[in-house]
């Protein structure tokens, strides 16, 4: 073995001395392997169906505390390679080096500190293609649809089982349950079910024009239930007059015919996606409005199909599919079909519970004195049996995002931009060496405290707008005097001076960009202030208008800068001091 | 007769007359001068078996003239230019009002010649080599390089201009790696990279320190591999400062052979530059001596060279005055100074320095240490 690396290592020495002297073979095989044991830790992470129970497991790298022993393992190889690194360099020995060969140098650098800190990647690419090689996506809408359609018979609590869930048959899809005592307006029409009372109103709407019409803002309760916005359109529902439903409905008593809730949302139905729901009717749940219709006409029918054999394989089904992902539960199917199968009204009068009975759990509840008749209602029918149904929720839930989730999407760069500032830093150590590098530190320690007391100073003597050019600028000709200095002056100033001015404009000069794009989009931004509500839609804002993509430009703009301003390295590397 | 002919017999003497260290050294500087691979391999495998079997003197002397036979049929052209590698031109130096300042300095310096630098601490050698060497700038006058390729930016003049500084930076990693690591920054064809570089070592009295680590060498090896390192990237000027500083009598006269050997080599010389205050070990190598004093260059050697011919003799001895004095007296003696240490006899131009020997014996002398400096720049420093 020893052998072998040293044979490698003489032929790199002889043909390739930029990428023996940085280790670059080493640091990508010693990456790669630890990257390849990473994804087989990802690739194993979820292989037991559990390990999905919990909310987001995408992010399983940074909540096991995995990605401590990824920085671990990242800052030892970092400061192994360092060792190795500085070793030789031949730029400060004066051999002869292109600008291509100073350029290679940062890339390197870069790629080595990229693949020795990204785990992340090869983590959650193994989680990744753990889920989309182990769940079919076919296979996994056909449990979700199976799940819903079951739903109803979860009997977890008595709150979707109330009447003024329902929203099948008509006229329940388009009316209005008012359950709150002092809404309540006239006692004629009202229904009562232990301590609950229910009202029924129909709507009306009023559509608003949000490019054209103000927002509606309410804040009393004659205000909007809840509201439906379709592109620039928003529909906002009141209630209107109250109304009698006694015909329609076989009972007021909780029922399985009054579920509509779907119990998991696939992210393959986009259509709900056009509401957003008012926050002051908060106790009410008017989330997902055309899917509860769906889904009451759902479970109406299949109640009223009243087929014991088909309920009876459902609930079966679904317990298969507990089992399949080892969600928790103590319930047969049998003895599931007992509880819940009432052919007369599906009344509900059993309760199963959502998670597993702690021990002595019936101590903590609080006095059986203070509680409503409807609390007592559910306490006195709520059985032993239990089902951790929102364990199943999580793994659907999990399944999906994982399957849809593009894990290089936006930590890329975070990543991307560590590894530069890094590699830029360990560059301008290696050109100009370790005392301008101090010097440089210092410098912009300085220069940004003396920024920061101008800001204050300004911000509190003038208005927002000008202390905002004013800073801008300040920092603008500071980078530009910085910048010109090794372009222009290199030879008319002092060699450790330009070398501080080197370094700075290397690390600096995407922040001096940026600040460009800063100060371009602030006058826009002040422009379109002055503008109509109207044409202020079309208003042109530069960073706006480049959002994400800033990143990627900066950072390719990035490397092309050390490209060309490679010339002004080798420039002043070769300036005498004075 | 050709230069490489007549550096062959020079050789053979050598070998012929047992002075098998320094016609081995002339040897491989023939090798390295014929820039012939294989004849590289053929010094690399004999200096590996000497080292192995140092007491196989007959055999190595054999084996050696075998090589030499094999570089006398290989045609060496000879450098010829009459142009200097560095011209500089009434150059000045100043660090501001009050303090150190140096020149004004002219020199010329060609291709093969070695320019000693001599002067006490502080005179300004260093200054000059690091101007030289453009690690500073200075303040007026003209430095002129004149290289076989002329470079095309500052930044490749200074990958030509190779200056060793008193103090060396530390080697790290292994000392082969070190050096291989020149020849392929220089671009060198990777295939003939090792050979190259055990050829320097060979060449540079390494070889069996080759596996060593920087830390286990002494000072005299380190400044050898330092030479090793720079000399493998061909320079065409070579400035060092105090290179025999750290170093032993023995060490001392044995680097500057090697360094005047080397830098006088028929189709590659260098110019070399170096500063040292050994008077006597530098001025035997030196085509030319620089005495810095004050930051001046002092003229006196070259005038007073052939002007001023008074005898001047340093002597040690642990006599008192008075009998040195009387044993030279007879001898046209102008002065006899002691400064502490030795005497320094200041004859008439007429007395001959064997006449002063004879009478020191004659008068039962007790004499540690003589020497004529008449021509040397260690009457500077005496006096």
């Amino acid at each position: 073995m020893k052998k072998h690396i040293s044979k490698i290592n003489k032929y790199l020495l002889e043909h390739y001395p930029t990428i023996w002297n940085t280790r670059l073979v080493w640091m990508l095989s010693i990456s790669i392997i630890i990257h390849l044991l990473f994804f087989i830790g990802g690739l194993l992470s979820l292989v037991n169906p559990a390990s999905l129970h919990n909310r987001r497991a995408i992010d399983l790298f940074f909540d096991s505390g995995l990605y401590n022993f990824g920085i671990l393992i990242s800052i030892i190889m970092l400061v192994v390679w360092l060792i190795f690194l500085f070793k030789n360099n031949s730029f400060k020995s004066f051999y002869p080096n292109t600008r291509l060969q100073i350029f290679q140098h940062f890339v390197i650098y870069f790629v080595i500190i990229f693949f020795s800190t990204s785990f992340y990647f090869s983590f959650t690419l193994g989680i990744k293609l753990y889920i989309d090689s182990s769940y079919e996506t076919e296979t996994i809408q056909e449990e979700i649809t199976l799940a819903n359609n079951t739903a109803l018979f979860f009997s977890h609590g008595i709150d979707q089982y109330k009447i003024g869930n329902r929203k099948h048959p008509r006229p329940f899809d388009s009316i209005f349950c008012e359950t709150r005592s002092a809404y309540i307006k006239d006692d004629s029409l009202t229904f009562k079910f232990l301590s609950d009372t229910y009202q029924f109103y129909s709507l009306r709407t009023e559509i608003i024009n949000n490019e054209k019409d103000n927002y509606y803002y309410g804040n009393s309760t004659e205000d909007y239930v809840y509201r439906k916005t379709n592109d620039s359109l928003t529909t906002y529902f009141f209630k209107d007059s109250i109304i009698d439903i006694r015909k329609h409905i076989e009972t007021v008593a909780p029922s399985y015919y009054n579920h509509s809730k779907t119990f998991y949302n696939s992210n393959k139905d986009i259509y709900h996606e056009d509401y957003l729901y008012t926050t002051d009717y908060g106790l009410f749940d008017f989330d997902d409005n055309d899917k509860r219709l769906i889904r009451s006409r759902i479970n109406n029918e299949l109640l009223k199909r009243n087929n014991p054999n088909e309920i009876k394989a459902m609930l079966s089904d679904f317990l298969q599919i507990l089992n399949l992902y080892k969600v928790e539960h103590n319930i047969s199917a049998d003895e599931w079909f007992q509880l819940i199968y009432k052919p007369d009204n599906f009344e509900i009068n059993s309760f199963i519970r959502s998670s597993k009975p702690l021990p002595y759990e019936r101590d903590f509840i609080y006095d059986a004195s203070e509680r409503t008749e409807l609390e007592k209602f559910v306490a006195k029918n709520t059985t032993d049996y239990y089902m951790e149904t929102s364990s199943l929720y999580n793994a659907f839930d999990n399944i999906e995002e994982i399957k849809s989730k593009n894990i290089f999407e936006d930590i890329i760069h975070f990543y991307c931009w560590f590894a530069f500032i890094l590699a830029s830093l360990i560059f301008i150590f290696r050109i100009t060496g370790l005392r301008p590098f101090i010097f440089s530190v210092i410098v912009v320690t300085v220069l940004m405290t003396i920024t920061a007391l101008l800001a204050t100073v300004v911000f509190q003597a003038t208005n927002d707008d000008f202390g905002i050019y004013f800073i801008e600028y300040f920092i603008l000709i500071i980078g530009t005097i910085i910048l010109a200095i090794p372009i222009f002056y290199a030879e008319h100033v002092k060699k450790g001076i330009v070398a501080v001015c080197l370094n700075i404009s290397i690390v600096g000069f995407l922040l001096y960009v940026l600040l460009i794009i800063g100060i371009i989009s602030t006058h826009q931004a002040n422009y379109c202030d002055t503008l109509s509500i109207e044409e202020r839609v079309d208003c042109f804002i530069l960073i706006e208008s480049l959002g994400i993509y800033t990143s990627y430009i900066l950072f390719v703009l990035g490397f092309i800068f050390l490209f060309f301003y490679s010339r002004i390295i080798k420039n002043w590397k070769a300036l005498p001091e004075q | 007769m050709t230069e490489l002919q007549s550096r062959i017999n020079e050789i053979l003497k050598f070998f012929d007359n047992n002075d098998i260290s320094l016609g081995y050294r002339k040897l491989l500087d023939c090798i390295i001068d014929t820039q012939d691979l294989s004849l590289y391999e053929d010094a690399i495998e004999l200096t590996d078996w000497k080292e192995k079997f140092p007491e196989e003197t007959e055999e190595i002397i054999q084996r050696s003239k075998s090589i030499l036979e094999k570089v006398s049929k290989k045609d060496i052209k000879p450098y010829k230019t009459d142009e200097s590698t560095i011209k500089v031109d009434v150059i000045n130096k100043s660090y501001g009002t009050n303090k150190f300042s140096l020149g004004p300095i002219s020199l010329e310096i060609k291709k093969g010649d070695v320019y000693g630098l001599v002067g006490e601490n502080g005179n300004g050698k260093t200054t000059l080599l690091r101007i030289l060497a453009k690690e500073i700038s200075h303040d007026s006058g003209d430095i002129v390089y004149n290289f076989e390729e002329t470079p095309n930016s500052t930044y490749d003049l200074r990958t030509k201009l190779v200056y060793i500084p008193q103090r060396t930076k530390k080697w790290y990693g292994s000392l082969k790696d070190n050096l291989k690591f020149v020849l392929s920054s220089y671009g060198v064809n990777p295939k003939e990279n090792e050979t190259r570089v055990l050829m320097m070592i060979a060449r540079m009295g390494l070889w069996n320190y080759k596996h060593l680590k920087w830390s286990e060498l002494s000072s005299g090896y380190k400044m050898r591999f330092e030479l090793a390192r720079t000399l493998l990237r061909k320079p065409e000027v070579l400035l060092l400062d105090e290179p025999l500083a750290n170093l032993d009598v023995l060490a001392q006269q044995l680097i500057l052979e090697d360094l005047k050997s080397i830098c006088n080599s028929i189709n590659n010389p260098i110019a070399l530059i170096l500063s040292s205050q050994q008077l006597y070990e530098v001025e035997k190598v030196s085509d030319k001596v620089i005495y810095l004093e004050n930051g001046k260059q002092n003229d006196e050697i070259e005038d007073k060279k052939d002007t001023d011919a008074k005898l001047i003799i340093e002597i040690d001895s642990t006599v008192e005055r008075e009998p040195l004095e009387q044993s030279l007296h007879h001898l046209q003696l102008d002065k006899l100074i002691y400064n502490g240490g030795i005497y320094i006899a200041y004859f008439d131009a007429s007395t001959s320095f064997s006449s002063v020997m004879k009478s020191l014996g004659e008068h039962n002398i007790e004499v540690t240490y003589i020497r004529n400096i008449s021509q040397s720049t260690r009457r500077f420093f005496v006096s």
